[in-house]
């Protein structure tokens, strides 16, 4: 009886996706709601799915020596707001000539949280819509767009409905186990270069293959393997790197430490790089 | 008291984005090279001496270089600046590239200057080219001036080109007003220079 129902849960979700692909892309994208229903004042997440033929690949926010991440539009009514979309942690592609990519094979799957405004009009039905746009790579590179929707009915929000959310959610990075606080950014000693450096706690001693993807800013440079080293309380990992001159804006975006844990569990986790710099 | 361990571990050598830095340095003198051009013309370096020079690695289909085509901006760019005096040099290293198909594309997209057949993928080895676009400046004492993206939005889409600052124009910029360039090596993106084996 169970399954059953669960059977007619996704069947309903999946109707109610419509999707406009473009003759002819090598990915095709779907939006996907983790509920068929929602109220006014409710949030719930939705997914934007892109499914990548074998031998393409796509990118992350920073996607190394090649390719751009997808871009996302959103086209929500009003009282409806859709956070920034959140990626899953990448891998590294080599991409010839001794290049690397940062991004993502076989699939990515973007997450997005929806809020619906207290106020909002509970005789219609919530419609979703983003144009999506993204560069796709195997030897050659395609830059490719579809309309993706998905209507929402008015009703009890259901997080539960949708067994794929749970898969998507695990290939995100670990966010928020790294704060702020965890992190220092040194400058400019010696000039042109700089130290990103992050606390972790005590049992970060057992860690292997540590490595840093690096923040998407095009002049900053991760030119050197990362230093571990312990501290009092804990253990900090260094990741130096190279700053290319020219007056640079503040940034406030991300990198990603990766590493083995002492179970030979692969982690990622979503560092906050915020840093002011200086004049060149 | 317990002492802190201060041993520096160092990890295993993660595989880095720095191929791109291969080639000449910014600074130094810039290799000449002789190619031939879309109308059968040889072309060598040596014959701007003493001009600014722009090298553009250059892929038709490649969409990081068509967001500049199709929009213009690259043609505007190379145009703005020949007024300047300043030679633009688009270098084609795509293993499948001949002068021919450099013509074709050259009358497709209006293009008026040099594109330079590279299909051997030499020159571009020698410079260190990675992507396309990837630019190079030569200032007019053959030192390389610049090297890196053509701006500063890591995209494909032409809506980003008037939202993002333009490299090879503010160093361009810079190097006809006499002052030194300021921004003089970014990272490049878009495509990979699709090389031969």
């Amino acid at each position: 009886m169970k399954p059953m129902l669960r059977a007619s849960t996704v069947t309903l979700i999946l109707l109610s996706l419509v999707s406009f692909a473009h003759a002819g892309n090598r990915v095709k994208a779907t939006l996907v709601s983790s509920t068929p229903a929602a109220l006014p004042g409710s949030t719930f997440d939705v997914a934007i799915h892109f499914t990548i033929p074998p031998g393409w690949h796509m990118y992350w926010i920073n996607p190394g020596d090649t390719g751009a991440p997808p871009k996302v539009k959103w086209n929500l009514p009003d009282g409806v707001t859709a956070t920034p979309v959140r990626f899953p942690a990448p891998r590294r592609i080599p991409v010839g000539n001794n290049l690397t990519a940062f991004g993502y094979e076989e699939e990515c799957t973007l997450l997005s949280t929806i809020s619906v405004d207290k106020n909002f009009d509970a005789d219609r039905p919530i419609d979703l819509a983003a144009n999506l746009q993204w560069v796709v790579c195997a030897d050659e590179c395609v830059m490719e767009k579809q309309d993706v929707s998905a209507r929402i009915k008015i009703g009890p929000v259901k997080p539960g409905a949708n067994d794929q959310f749970s898969i998507w959610r695990s290939q995100q990075p670990q966010r928020g186990r790294v704060s702020a606080d965890d992190v220092h950014i040194s400058l400019g000693r010696p000039a042109g270069r700089g130290e990103l450096s992050v606390t972790m706690p005590h049992d970060f001693e057992s860690a292997t293959e540590i490595e840093f993807f690096p923040p998407p800013l095009d002049f900053v440079v991760f030119d050197r393997a990362p230093n571990l080293h312990a501290i009092v309380g804990g253990m900090m990992v260094t990741q130096p790197f190279r700053i290319d001159p020219g007056q640079h804006p503040p940034a406030d975006t991300v990198a990603m430490l990766s590493y083995l844990d002492g179970k030979k569990q692969h982690q990622m986790i979503e560092v906050p790089f915020k840093v002011r710099f200086g004049q060149p | 008291m317990q002492t802190a361990k201060i041993a520096a571990v160092l990890l295993s050598l993660a595989a880095f984005s720095s191929a791109w830095a291969e080639g000449p340095k910014v600074g130094d003198a810039a290799p000449d090279f002789s190619l031939v051009d879309q109308n059968g013309k040889t072309v060598k370096l040596s014959d701007f001496s003493g001009k600014i020079v722009v090298l553009e690695w250059f892929n038709n289909e490649c969409p990081f270089v068509q967001k500049q085509y199709k929009t213009g901006a690259m043609n505007d760019l190379a145009s703005k600046y020949a007024t300047k005096g300043v030679v633009w040099l688009a270098i084609n290293s795509t293993s499948s590239a001949d002068a021919s198909k450099n013509a074709a594309v050259a009358k497709q997209w209006n293009i008026d200057r040099p594109i330079l057949d590279d299909h051997g993928g030499s020159v571009g080895r020698l410079y260190g080219a990675t992507n396309t676009p990837n630019m190079y400046i030569i200032d007019a004492h053959g030192k390389l001036a610049y090297r890196g993206a053509i701006d500063s939005i890591r995209s494909a889409d032409e809506a980003d080109i008037a939202k993002a600052k333009n490299y090879v124009a503010a160093a361009l910029d810079e190097l006809l007003a006499g002052k030194p360039v300021s921004t003089s090596e970014t990272q490049p993106y878009g495509c990979t220079v699709k090389y031969g084996a």
